[in-house]
Formats: structure tokens, sequence, C-alpha cells
């Protein structure tokens, strides 16, 4: 959770001049209340002393702070009448909203009435830490650079990307100690901020010609030639001013986020996190495009991803011009897709391969191509009851550019089926994978393009894709998994991951995996099953699209429970709450 | 390195160097600048040090940089002729140029002739650091406290306490109270935890004051005077410290800025500096801006004396806004109605006049400089003066103007062949004292007079050998004299034969000493009366006195 939030100076809580002396003819009620609580640790429930106590009501600009005493407690007092949100940090402990138990939920506002003294008390949970150091090639320390804890979340195809960060930074031995966190998993992150200027490398002795050592404010860094290729003694003057950027490097040394190792975070503990960064040289990508008339089209997004699926730049309506380009991008293969509107106004799409080795690259002009027209059926495979008339659609999800504006298919388009369990794909472009949205008990057993089985593995949609029709067979004989949770403490909450026990049918968006919020009592039902065997775990806290990582869910398989699943059938599973330590 | 002389204009009218030498077309890259860097402490040569040669010749200047290798080796080669300044830094040393003027402590800038062979060995000593961690009184680690490192340090003439080390921003205490301070050179250091309104977390009201923490010294006492300094050698890392910090009440100071035609001085930055403590406030104190009304509220204060500075929001080299300040003492509750009254810069006019003599017709002595030198940095706008430098222009018929001055500054007037005889405003001596500047212009006059004595001699240790390098200083006997830039005591370095020479003094009766080069404030009545007894009176005449032989003094008593 980010720590307190820097309060603007401007706006001090002052209630109104201190009350005249009371006339006796009117009755003057008061407008503004208090509020008053004490902060204490949640495992030892002793007081927390000079905590910072927050107060904001945005609605009316109300921003106010105050701390803690000696004692854990604090007060606000003359407080116009209203409701706010409360927040109490203090290093060491996880900041909290009052009334948001779950990270990311919103919190409950807290109501002040007039002449009342309203009781905000808070626990806070003890926050974990992790520190490490930063080193360059040359096992320097890297000096005052930022260090991020990124607490780990999905984006819509379920590849990671980075949310709600912490910040610190080295310091001369490169040391970084990054605290206070909520326990979980985080990526841990640096980079040099902004463009370093690295005055002129030069070989480290006369002969060894093959390295430059370029210095920069946070210690030196050492750029390796290419192998095999021994740079001569450098002209100085050449080798002046050059400007360059060190890319984000996650630990444990990898500048790709689908490579980065997480770190466990528990309350109360200190994880080490120590890793080497190196430079770089990055580059950028430009590219114009045309249409299939050969004409500049308008173009709608284009999207820049790595291979390993990090997204390194996307924009929308270029407005009239047909260039467009992605910058900074250190060394890596990378995918790019625009959809621009072409012939007729209808959209046309591209897909370019690029590799990005430290120079520059300015792409020849290419040309998009309308997608691909596709029909197909949806069928049942007995004993399924048959196909309801309605209510049923089939899904086209983008592997490659999920989320790419423009985009005519995807989760947010559904496409309806017929009665007749028929329907037809236009413009259909990339890889795609199909998924039905019907009722909880459906489950895919196969799906087929032509003779092809496609069910988990999808199809890319390239000009050149024969049309022949897509079969996606589904089934309501699926079985359903049962239970409740036993309760801890207070109620349950979050959500249960049932995922299959092969690791095979994991990954993005494996139709096998499924979750459900826990309903109040501890239960929950989960249903549209295929006859199999499954992991049942109790998730605390699930970031959206969490049950994609195979990280996450290797971890969960120590505390989940193994159940099997028949069709037509009911599982029952009783699950141990799980602990957030 | 201290900002202390950023006020100074030289304004120098002598004649300019003779006629260009003939040049061809394009200069040959002949010459080399080359050697080797390394450790003051080890001797060892230090790998992947960075060098860094500026370079001037004509029609070009360039900066290049060049790494050493294993053997601390580097080599600059084919360059032009022309001038160039050296520099050296590697991670954790300390950064040193090749070289500095004993003088001045600026860098030299060297001369590269044509097919020139320069080889320069340059040492840079090892920083060191400490660490530690803070405590309250109930034992728990305290987050959130900006430690600094004070040592103790000439600055406008006077010794004070000083923050030591690098000047970025400090970086708070963690959640296990973890603080370290690096980039500390040997010496001896006093550490400082401070929180509150003398911090950055100033600028974060409360409405609420529940208490804080007095500034608090390593170990644990608000007292400079009962604190421990810790000693640093070389390179040394000292860790471990702990430092509990003394918690106290707080309380809030709140006033109004006002300028100086009488309205409020809106959006004004207020700062927040101790009085009595370490100074240079901007390094240390909370800053916080005033409301539209010029109204402001420090919250968070503890119980002490402090300089509440106030200042325009924008001040730029054209428009160096306005700057006023307020003594404010904290006892035991809320100080109330506190009136920061600001001012523009003022100017001073004068012109310069010779003992005896009608004002001067002509040209100004050769390498006039006026210095207007500030004597704290509490009653001055740090930021003011870098964004509106003081201009100096000479007039005709011996007249001048200073003007973009703030604070209370002395007026120093140097020249080769002229001493300072007096400075009179308003029909007041005010040679020795500051000149208060508070928005009202002023005009002095300034007595030069040609009688200057000079000083010449070296220094010699208790084997007659002579002691390069030390410091010789020439004052006063009369302590009335020893004044912060008093033109009474002057000192210079003696050079590596032991030599030294100091001119531009009044003709009369003085002392003189030499001692090691490394005593902190050689210009302090504590130091000039600690050595007098141990110093050799003389007589100056006008001219040059010669062969004046100093022994050394291995160990001074303050």
């Amino acid at each position: 959770m980010v720590c307190a939030v820097a309060i603007s100076a401007t706006v001090v809580a002052q209630g109104p001049p201190s009350q005249p002396a009371r006339d006796s003819r009117v009755d003057r009620s008061p407008v503004t209340g208090a509020l008053a609580g004490r902060i204490v640790a949640a495992d030892t429930e002793q007081p927390i002393r000079w905590a910072s106590v927050g107060l904001f009501s945005p609605e009316r600009s109300f921003f106010a702070t105050t701390n803690t005493d000696a004692d854990g407690r604090y007060a606000f007092r003359d407080l116009p009448a209203g409701d706010y949100t409360l927040r109490a940090s203090k290093g060491g402990f996880v900041s909290t909203l009052f009334g948001a138990s779950k990270l990311l939920e919103a919190p409950a506002r807290i109501v002040v009435s007039p002449g009342r003294t309203t009781s905000g008390d808070l626990a806070l949970e003890r926050g974990g830490a992790v520190e490490g150091r930063i080193l360059n090639e040359a096992g320097d320390p890297v000096q005052d650079v930022p260090v991020h804890a990124f607490f780990v979340a999905y984006d819509g195809g379920g590849r990671r990307k980075m949310a709600a960060d912490t910040v610190a930074r080295t310091d001369d031995q490169g040391y970084f100690r990054l605290h206070s966190l909520a326990p979980g998993r985080y990526f841990i992150q640096t980079s040099i901020p902004g463009v370093v200027s690295a005055s002129a490398g030069v070989s480290r002795t006369e002969d060894q010609a093959n390295v430059r050592v370029y210095g920069t404010t946070s210690g030196r860094f050492l750029i390796r030639a290419e192998p095999g290729r021994a740079e001569p003694s450098i002209d100085l003057r050449e080798a002046a001013q050059t400007q360059a950027l060190f890319p984000a490097t996650f630990h444990p040394g990898t500048t790709r986020l689908s490579e980065a190792t997480s770190v466990s975070i528990e309350a109360g503990r200190t994880a080490s996190a120590s890793f080497s960064i190196s430079y770089l040289p990055v580059a950028s990508w430009t590219g114009s495009v045309e249409d299939s008339r050969g004409r500049p089209p308008e173009i709608i997004s284009a999207m820049l991803r790595s291979r390993g699926g990090a997204l390194h730049g996307s924009l929308t309506n270029s407005g009239t011009s047909n260039q467009f380009g992605f910058t900074p991008l250190p060394p890596d293969d990378y995918v790019v897709g625009v959809i621009v509107r072409g012939k007729a106004k209808e959209p046309e799409f591209a897909v370019r391969s690029v590799r990005i080795s430290g120079q520059n690259v300015a792409e020849p002009t290419f040309r998009t191509a309308p997608g691909v027209t596709l029909s197909g059926t949806i069928e049942t495979v007995a004993p399924s009851s048959p196909l309801p008339p309605t209510g049923i659609s089939v899904v086209a999800l983008a592997t490659l550019f999920p989320g790419l504006a423009g985009d005519p298919h995807g989760k947010e388009h559904p496409l309806p089926v017929a009665a007749d369990g028929t329907f037809t794909f236009k413009n259909l472009f990339g890889p795609r994978l199909f998924r039905i949205e019907a009722g909880p008990a459906w489950a895919i057993t196969a799906i087929y393009l032509g003779d092809e089985e496609i069910t988990d593995r999808g199809v890319d949609f390239t000009a050149t894709t024969a049309t022949t029709r897509l079969r996606v067979l589904v089934t309501n004989r699926t079985g359903a998994i049962i239970g409740s949770i036993a309760a801890d403490r207070g109620t349950t909450s979050g959500q249960v991951l049932v995922f299959p026990e092969s690791e095979v049918h994991w990954g993005f968006d494996s139709r096998l995996t499924k979750i459900t919020d826990v309903l109040p009592g501890g239960r929950f039902e989960i249903k549209g099953l295929l006859p199999g065997r499954y992991f049942v775990a109790h998730v605390p806290e699930l970031a959206p699209g969490g049950w994609a990582d195979a990280d996450l869910l290797r971890g969960l398989k120590g505390i989940a429970t193994l159940a099997e699943v028949a069709d037509s059938a009911e599982t029952p599973v009783m699950l141990k709450h799980a602990r957030t330590k | 390195m201290t900002r202390a002389i950023a006020a100074a204009i030289a304004f120098v009218l002598a004649a300019s160097v003779g006629a260009p030498m003939a040049q061809e077309s394009s200069p040959r890259q002949t010459a080399r600048v080359s050697g080797v860097v390394s450790s003051a402490d080890t001797g060892r040569p230090l790998d992947g040090a960075l060098v860094e040669l500026t370079h001037d010749s004509p029609g070009k200047s360039e900066k290049l940089t060049i790494a050493t290798g294993p053997d601390g080796r580097f080599t600059f080669p084919a360059l032009a002729a022309g001038t160039f300044i050296l520099s050296a830094a590697a991670p954790r040393h300390d950064q040193a140029t090749y070289r500095r003027s004993q003088a001045t402590n600026a860098p030299v800038r060297h001369t590269l002739d044509e097919g020139q062979q320069f080889t320069a060995s340059i040492v840079l000593s090892r920083l060191g650091s400490i660490s530690g961690r803070i405590f309250d009184p109930f034992g728990d680690p305290v987050p959130g406290i900006t430690v600094f490192a004070l040592e103790k340090r000439e600055v406008a003439g006077v010794v004070r306490l000083v923050r030591a080390g690098r000047s970025s921003p400090p970086r708070p205490t963690d959640d296990i109270g973890q603080f370290r301070l690096s980039g500390l050179t040997a010496g001896d250091y006093h550490v400082v935890a401070l929180s509150g309104a003398l911090t950055a977390a100033a600028s974060f009201s409360t409405v609420a004051e529940v208490g804080g923490f007095l500034p608090t010294y390593y170990p644990g006492t608000s007292s400079v005077a009962e604190a421990h300094r810790v000693h640093l050698g070389t390179g040394q890392d000292v860790a471990g410290l702990t430092l509990t910090v003394i918690p106290t009440p707080t309380y809030r100071v709140s006033g109004t800025v006002v300028d100086s035609k009488g309205a409020a001085l809106a959006g004004a930055m207020v700062s927040i500096v101790p009085a009595d403590g370490p100074g240079l406030n901007a390094t240390i104190g909370g800053r916080i801006q005033a409301q539209h009304d010029g109204t402001f509220v420090v919250s968070r204060v503890p119980p002490g004396t402090y300089v509440v500075q106030g200042r325009s929001w924008i001040t730029t080299s054209d428009e160096p806004g306005e700057y006023g300040w307020a003594t404010v003492t904290v006892g035991q509750s809320d100080v109330r109605d506190v009136r920061i009254s600001t001012h523009g810069p003022s100017t001073l006019r004068g012109r310069f006049v010779y003992e005896g003599d009608q004002p001067i017709r002509f040209a100004i002595p050769n390498g006039l400089q006026i210095d207007m030198v500030p004597l704290d940095f509490d009653t001055e706008p740090v930021v003011a003066i870098s964004s509106a430098p003081v201009s100096v222009r000479l007039m005709g018929e011996g007249r001048f103007q200073v003007s973009g001055l703030w604070g209370r500054r002395l007026m120093r007037v140097r020249a080769s062949n002229i001493v300072t005889e007096r400075i009179v405003l308003d029909g007041k001596d005010v040679t020795e004292t500051p000149i208060e500047f508070n928005g009202r212009d002023s005009t002095v006059e300034v007595v030069l007079s040609r009688r200057v004595a000079t000083m010449t001699g070296r220094a010699i240790d208790a084997d007659n050998q002579p002691v390069p390098g030390c410091r010789i200083v020439l004052f006063a006997g009369d302590p009335s004299r020893w004044t912060p830039h008093s033109r009474f005591v002057t000192t210079v370095l003696a050079d590596s034969e032991g030599q030294f020479r100091i001119s531009g003094v009044s003709p009369g009766s003085y002392m003189s000493v030499a001692i090691p080069a490394d005593i902190v404030g050689p210009t302090d009545p504590e130091l000039l009366e600690a050595v007098r007894s141990s110093a050799i009176a003389l007589i100056l005449g006008e001219g040059i006195t010669s062969d004046i032989e100093l022994r050394l003094l291995g160990h001074v008593n303050r």
C-alpha cells in the first residue's frame, strides 16, 4: 500500500473561530464535530506513538494531518460535519485506511456529526521490508537511484504489470530498504531515471580495448563491445557526450518483467533482494504505415509489446499522421500491432516483428490488410442438454495485443450466437483464443478450426489464414465444487481459486481455472468444471488476472486441497482459512 | 564547499595581455596530459577512477573524461596547445583537482604548450561514513528523522558548526530507525537528529500539537556542549551509533509576511532556522509557504530561539523579490502575530578618495576588488544571493555603485599597492562594522592610502628546516582589532619551500606566527589569543620588510 500521501500545507483544518457567548434568545446548535481515536498495533494491541494520521474529504478539498501522542491517541476538533476518509501510518506498519480490510478495496467513510465526537480507532498490521544492494557489472555500488517495490498485478491478457509502488533510494553503498509493505508478492525494480549524460568512456587500459566505462552521477557503468569486436583505441573527441538510458531492471537482474522473480514480503520480516544492473543501450523504433490500397490511413491505435509480453508503449488516435514510434526500447524482440481505418472505413491491421539491438530502427513503410472473416458453430457434446436459444456468446481473446483500442473483438466485445448456434466473426486479426460466455455450468470440451484442434492453442489470424469453419464443442454435463472455509477470526472474505492439477492446463485464461468470491458464512461454489483433478485454495487477496501466474499457482499447491470432479456431480471440499501471517 | 564567497565580484581594469601570437590555421595536436590516480592513505593506484580534463585551445573548448585502469594510469593524447583544468573522482573518494590555489582555493588552470608532455599525480582521499539508529526513550526505533553530520568550519569569517558531507536531500530514517551519513572526510563530527518544523516535514502542517523531539545531538542531548563528537579517520566507517531523541512539547509559530509597501507578500516562502544552532539555512531548517494573505503557520516547533525568514516565492535575476526576517523565541506556548517585514535589495553608492588627495579622477587602481562580505546567513536570503548577484559599477571620478545587497555586510576594498584607511557612512566609521542593508540605499566614502606594508620570509621548524604549506598569520596586537574579516588580521599559506609573502596591510605594529595549515579558523579571536604569547612582534613600515623567520608552532591550545 502506498505510504502516507504528501499533503499540501495550504489548507489546515480550522473550524469557525471560538463560539461567541451564547445569546439566551438564540439557540446556536454546533455545526462541527470531532473525531478522536487510538492507533494500536494489530498483533500486540500496543499503542503506536507518533503515528501520522490523515483525514481527507476530497470533495470538500479538506486535508488535515496530525500525529498520535505517546499513548497512541489523536484528535481532530472543529470538523465540519460530513463524511471523511481516515488514514493512519507509521514506519514499520502498513499504512491503513479506516474501514478497508482488503488491499485495493474502497475504504469505509467515517462520519462526523455535529456536537459529537466520532470514534476512529485503527489497528495497523505490521509491514514487511525488503533490503538489498544494487551493483553494476563491475561490482561497484549504484548510488542514489530509486528502487521500487511493485505489487504484482495483471493486465487483461494475464500478463504481469506493475501497480501501486513504494520507492526508496540507494545510498553510497548501493544499499536500499523498502519498508512498511503490506504482506504479499512484489517485484523489485530499479532504473536510472532520465537521460544519463555519460561522458566519454574509453578503454579501461589502452590495450584492453573492448570495454567502455561510462561515468554518471550514480557511479560507473561498463559497456561491453559486441563479442568478437575489439574496438581500436578510441579518439576521445568522438567518444565525447553520449546520451543513454538505462532501462528498468527487475530482481534478480532482468529487464523483462516476464522473467522477474517476485519477492514474498511477510509482516515483521525483512526479505533480501540484491542484484546487478547493466547498461543496455536503448533505441527507438519508428514506422509508417499505408493501408491495403497504398494510401496513408488514419491510425486508430498501435501497441508495442516485447515477446515476453511486457507492454512497452501504446498510442491511440494519432490523427492524420501515418507515422508513429516507440522509445526507449532496450535490446529485445518485440511485436508491433497497429489498427488503422482503411478502405471503406473498415478497420485494417498489421503485425510486425521488431528486433532492437541498440540501434534506432526506422521501419520501411508497411501495409495493413483487412481482417479475416470466420464463421462457426457451437455444438453440444452428448450427453449435454441442448444449447439455450439465447444468452450464449463467443469471445475471440487477443493473446498478443489485449486491450488494443479499436479491436473489434476481445473480452469487451462478445459475439452473440444465433439461436441455431451459428456465428460469424469479421475483421479478425492476430493470435486469438476462443472462449464462450454462457451459464455457469457450461464448459468447452474442444475447439476445431477445420480439422485442427486449437482448444488451448488458439490461432494466429494473418491475411493468409485459411478460413475454414470454426467448431466450438461445449457441454453442460459438468461437475462442481462446493464447500466452505473454516472460519478464522471474524468474517471470512476473499476468493476461492480452482485450478487443474496438471501444469499443462495452466496459463493465460485457462478454461480450466476458475475463481469465485467467498459468500457470507464462508461458503463457495464453482460450477462448470470438466471432470478431472483440481487444486482448491482460499486466497484472501488476489490481484485480478493473478490466476494466470504459474509462480502463484505453484505456491498455492502447498496449501490447497486436491479434489476429484466428476460430471454432473458436486464434490464437497472443506478449506482451511488461508493465513496472512 | 562553503558558499561563503558567493557575493564577491572582482573588477579588473588593468591593461590586457599583449598582442596575440601569429597562429597556424589548424593548431597541431601534439601535447599530452597523462598521469596516475592513487589513493591518499594507501598510496595504491585507483582502478576505475574518472579523470576529467577541461581543455581550452584557440577556438575550442572541450571536456574529456577517461577512466583509469588497474594501474591507475590515464592519458589524454593529441591535445592542442592551450590551457586546462584537471580533476579526478572515484567512488567513495573525495574529488580532487590538480591543483587548487592555496590562496583562493580555486582550481588552477595549467598552460599546455605544443608538444608538451604534462604529467600529474592525483591523490584522492577516501571518504568515510557514520551510521547507526535513532531510538525514542521507550526503546522503539523512530522513523522519519532527519540526521546530519556537523563539522566546525570557518564560514563568512566565523567558525561555525555546519552540515558536512553531501548536500543532497537527506534521507529520513527508515522503519528501523537507520541512518547513514556518507561522503565524510577525516575529522571530528557531531551527529544531530532533527524532526518536525526544522525538516522537510515542516510543509506538512498539523491540526494539533502532540509533541515531537528536540534537536538532539549524539548520543542524546540537546546541548552541543555536552554532545560527544565522533572521530572519523580517513575512509573510516563508524557504525552502530545509537542516538536517543528527546521528546518535547511542540508549538506553533504564526504570523504575516508584509512587503515594503505594506501589502501582504502572498505565497511567501517562510523558513524557520535555529538562531543559536547550526546556521546555513539552506541546509538546515524547515520551509513552508504563506497563504495568499501573507499569513503563515509553522507547526511542530520545539522550544528554542529561531530566525523566521520570509521571501518572495519566485525570484529571478531580474526580479530578486523581497526578503525579511524576525527573531522568535518559543517558550511554552504558541507564538502568534509574528510580523516579517520584507524589503528589496539595496544599493550602496560611494567614492574613493586618496588620503590627503582630491577625489580620484582617473582610472581606478589596478586590480581593484570590492567585496561585500556577508557575516551570517540567517539574516539574508540564500536563494536571492545566487539569483540576483551583487553587481558593481565603477563610474568616473572615483565613484562606484554596488547593487543587489542584502543583510549585514562588511565592505572590503582590495587592490595592489593600496590599503583601505577608512570607510565612512553618514559620518560613522564602518571600516570594521557591518553595514545593514534593509531596503534603504546608503552612501559611503572610502579613504584609500598608498602607504602599504609588505612582509616576506620563511617558516622553519625546530631543526631549521623549511615547513612547506604551513599557515602564516599576521595580526594586530590589539585584541579590539580581531573582528571578522579585520584588515588587521591576515593569513596566507607558505609555498612549497616554506616561503611566504603578505602584502596589502597598513604599516604598523603586528604579531606573526606560523601554525599548521589544517587548523580551522586561523583568524578566530580564540586562536589569536592562544598563539599570541608565542608570536613574534614586528613593526612593519611602508615598503617591504623581508627575511622574517617564523618558527612553526606545533601545538595550539585553544
